[in-house]
């Protein structure tokens, strides 16, 4: 424990501090430029830091990691569109509160939470990082599979009453997630011959054509000339003490899921936040209000995914293992500068790794101060008339989805995209379950295969941890709960 | 009028100067390049080869006459055949080039997957750099060395399961003919990526895994990892003592990554810029950069690097074959 009281005068340099200020800033706008996102502003920012110390240039691509993902929130407030893949569940509640409530509300609600899921995650990474590496290694294919189950039966969690919808809403997802190159066989699958789809259907394509395009053709339909926020009183930050108190709960289990899975390599934020926001969704005293701008569904996939920041750091140092495409960059300057992260790390760069873990709570900090001062001025955003908003909107996004490959393909099928996902909200389909099924397909297709070759083909494997064990209980004791609560409602209204 | 003759003549000389270096008569390289240069990359930005790309590219510049100047342009996706597909369709002016592996040029022709035939539908530019790939052990590993490994593989086969990136790639083909030439079944586990595989080593979900010899450094230091044989042909310094399949009695794989054109970009401006990628790569402030990252700078010119191109080709082609999925 001798390590907690490291010489921090490294770390609190002029440098160091204006690099984590560039990085969060630079994180904080495009994660909320939808399409832009968190792994185009690292990688954006990772030639800036070859010429600066390693401390520093790590701090800045970590504190842009950090920023990244609460601004991914701020567009999926203010415009129902998530600017990263990590906020697509805080659109849910966050949405409808900036439009019925107040947006300066919804956005502090994230801001806290985010920052509480980050100062969790970077708690982690201190005290935790290395047996919670070992651990992590337990969880092999058989148990990603069973983790993806889960996740799959989240999704009938949260979609509402009509399962037939919710199926096809889920199967579609599935479907959009078999998309390209089979991993295991090399085979093409339902690519047309298309090479831009030989990698799958673009991430950011999809998130965008779901979410942005979708909404504004729905806006289109309702109207131009409407803009959200008449009074501008709503557009206060801030919370008061009670308020806070009511998401402690969804806060702790939103930073614990997503350190959770964050410490996971290749589930990722993406999945972690919609894990979140199941749970405290099915936990709450006030369910009824999900869906609808509640508090509590905005900070558990909040917390959520800033925790995952630090989870995902944890099997890099400790292991040298990358666990989300951001990483694999911010892997890149630990590289430039020669140094390899793994094993050796905590001690061939002790001060380093140290700087990183408290420099990670500063980068925190950072985004909470800056977050402050930049939300009032975000979520004016929502005084624009529609028909200016929707116009700028739409070129931004073209912009993020151009950015993210580089292929005119990808606009149109976010085009495409956008149209079905126009039709499907029009007939009330559950739309989030469709982007968490594209999600979960490839990790429990590719893991279930896994699995089943590791084990030449018997089903053992599933049943070989106690890790393993545990989840298939789980996902036993969750279908059992759902069928007997069916069957109680059943009984208590005859037909 | 004076002027008229003294640049003429300074023309005439340069153009001259550049025949005899390259032995062609077009003179297309005159005044080369009046525009910038777009060089495509197979990677998105902020990847291993993108990286690489951007650390080199000035360095060529700097070489390159009439201040030269590179526009990058990521088109990551499929193999890297996006991007090579991409300079497949440019004009060749020598104002399109793109940096490319042996994967989209020897393999994944022969899968069916490109527009392009092969190889020999581009002007191979010049080899910047070669990457070694290790069949890996965990610390615990009951087995010391490779001939270990196959002794037990064929007493118990299918049995002994190695993981590799992906399907039919650099890593996947040289582990199906090491197969087929020790004659042994191993259990080929595909996984998305090498960190992935790293992980299942590490976590013991199975018993070998290939891995680049620059991300294990780390784990070889501390012991947890265990580096027996290099499927590739050519050995990084740090691991020079550990073998290579050729060193053992098998055939070795060749990675490498070089720059391509378009067919039919004219030979005095290939030779520019081969000539300009050369020097760069002997710049010692690159070379230092590329050092510390790691990377085995191996310069190619034009020929050497057809020449390994056309070998490595017969050899994939072989493979697929013997393998029935040729195309």
């Amino acid at each position: 424990m001798e390590t907690l009281f490291n010489d921090l005068t490294n770390l609190f340099t002029i440098t160091n501090l204006l690099c984590i200020l560039l990085g969060t800033v630079v994180g904080m706008v495009f994660g909320a430029l939808p399409g832009l996102g968190t792994v185009i502003a690292v990688a954006l920012l990772l030639p800036v830091t070859f010429t600066l110390p390693p401390l520093a240039g790590i701090l800045m691509l970590l504190a842009t990691y950090q920023a990244g993902e609460y601004g991914g929130s701020i567009s999926a407030i203010l415009l129902g569109v998530p600017g990263t893949p990590q906020a697509a569940a805080t659109v849910l509640d966050g949405y409808p509160m900036a439009q019925n409530e107040s947006p300066g509300k919804a956005l502090s609600y994230s801001l806290v939470s985010s920052s509480i899921g980050g100062i969790f995650g970077g708690l982690v990474l201190i005290f935790v990082s290395v047996p919670l590496a070992k651990f992590a290694l337990n969880f092999g294919s058989p148990e990603y599979f069973l983790l993806g189950v889960i996740g799959l039966m989240a999704v009938g969690l949260l979609s509402g009453t009509d399962k037939i919808k919710s199926s096809i809403a889920v199967i579609l997802g599935l479907i959009a997630g078999t998309v390209g190159i089979d991993s295991l066989t090399g085979v093409n699958r339902a690519t047309f011959n298309q090479p831009e789809l030989m990698d799958g259907v673009n991430l950011v394509a999809f998130l965008v054509g779901m979410f942005a395009i979708s909404e504004l053709f729905m806006m289109i339909s309702k109207g131009l000339n409407n803009k959200y926020v008449a009074d501008r009183s709503t557009l206060k930050t801030g919370l008061t003490w009670k308020e806070l108190k009511g998401v402690v709960k969804s806060t702790t289990i939103g930073s614990l899921i997503g350190a959770g899975t964050g410490i996971l390599p290749g589930i990722g934020g993406g999945a972690s936040c919609w894990f979140a926001y199941a749970v405290v969704s099915k936990t709450s005293k006030d369910p009824e209000a999900f869906g609808k701008g509640s508090p509590e569904g905005i900070a558990a996939p909040e917390s959520s995914n800033n925790a995952s920041a630090g989870g995902a750091l944890v099997p890099f140092l400790a292991l040298g293992i990358p666990g989300s495409a951001a990483i694999a960059i911010i892997m890149g300057a630990f590289i430039m500068h020669g140094i390899q992260p793994g094993p050796n790390v905590f001690t061939a760069e002790r001060d380093l790794v140290y700087g990183i873990f408290y420099g990670f709570i500063l980068t925190t900090i950072a985004m909470y101060l800056i977050g402050r001062v930049l939300t009032p001025m975000f979520s004016r955003v929502l005084v624009v008339p529609n028909s200016f908003l929707v116009s700028i909107v739409l070129v931004l996004c073209l912009i993020g989805i151009y950015a993210s490959k580089g292929a005119f393909f990808d606009l149109w099928l976010a085009l495409g995209i956008g149209i079905v996902f126009y039709i499907l909200k029009r007939l009330n389909y559950p739309v989030s379950s469709v982007i968490i099924a594209y999600v979960l397909a490839p990790i429990i297709e590719e893991n279930f295969r896994r699995s089943l070759t590791l084990s030449n083909g018997n089903y053992d494997v599933f049943f070989s941890s106690v890790y393993a064990i545990a989840l298939v209980l789980m996902i036993v004791a969750a279908l059992a709960a759902s069928v007997y609560a069916d069957f109680k409602k059943r009984r208590h209204q005859p037909s | 009028m004076l002027t008229f003759l003294t640049k003429t003549a300074a023309t005439t000389l340069a153009c001259a100067t550049i025949v005899m270096a390259t032995g062609t008569s077009m003179a297309a390289a005159e005044g080369y390049p009046e525009k910038p240069i777009t060089w495509i990359i197979p990677d998105g930005a902020g990847g291993g080869l993108d990286t690489i790309v951007r650390t080199i590219y000035p360095y060529v510049e700097k070489n390159l006459p009439n201040d030269a100047t590179f526009v990058l342009k990521n088109q990551p996706g499929a193999t890297q055949t996006i991007a090579v597909s991409a300079v497949y369709n440019a004009d060749p002016d020598g104002y399109t080039i793109g940096q490319a592996s042996v994967a989209p040029l020897t393999i994944m022709p022969h899968l069916g997957r490109t527009s392009y035939a092969g190889y020999e539908d581009f002007e191979l530019i010049a080899n910047v750099f070669d990457a070694a790939h290790y069949i890996v052990l965990p610390a615990d590993s009951p087995f010391a060395n490779l001939e270990e490994l196959l002794a037990h593989a064929k007493e118990n086969p299918g049995q002994v399961r190695i993981g590799v990136d992906g399907v039919y790639n650099v890593q996947h083909l040289p582990l199906l003919n090491l197969e087929l030439s020790a004659d042994v079944d191993l259990n080929e586990i595909t996984y998305k990526s090498s960190a992935d595989t790293k992980k299942a080593v590490l976590g013991g979900e199975i018993e070998a895994g290939i891995m680049p010899s620059h991300t294990i450094i780390g784990e070889y230091e501390a012991g947890t990892l265990v580096p027996i044989v290099d499927v590739m042909e050519i050995k990084p310094d740090y691991f020079a003592e550990i073998p290579s399949l050729n060193d053992l009695g098998y055939t070795s794989s060749q990675l490498f990554v070089g720059v391509i054109a378009p067919k039919g970009t004219p030979d005095d401006i290939q030779a520019i810029l081969s000539g300009a990628i050369d020097a760069a790569l002997q710049d010692p402030e690159l070379v230092a950069a590329l050092e510390k990252r790691k990377i085995m700078i191996n310069y190619n010119d034009s020929e050497t690097y057809l020449a390994r191109m056309q070998e490595l080709d017969v050899v994939n082609k072989g493979i697929l074959t013997d393998l029935g999925v040729l195309k």
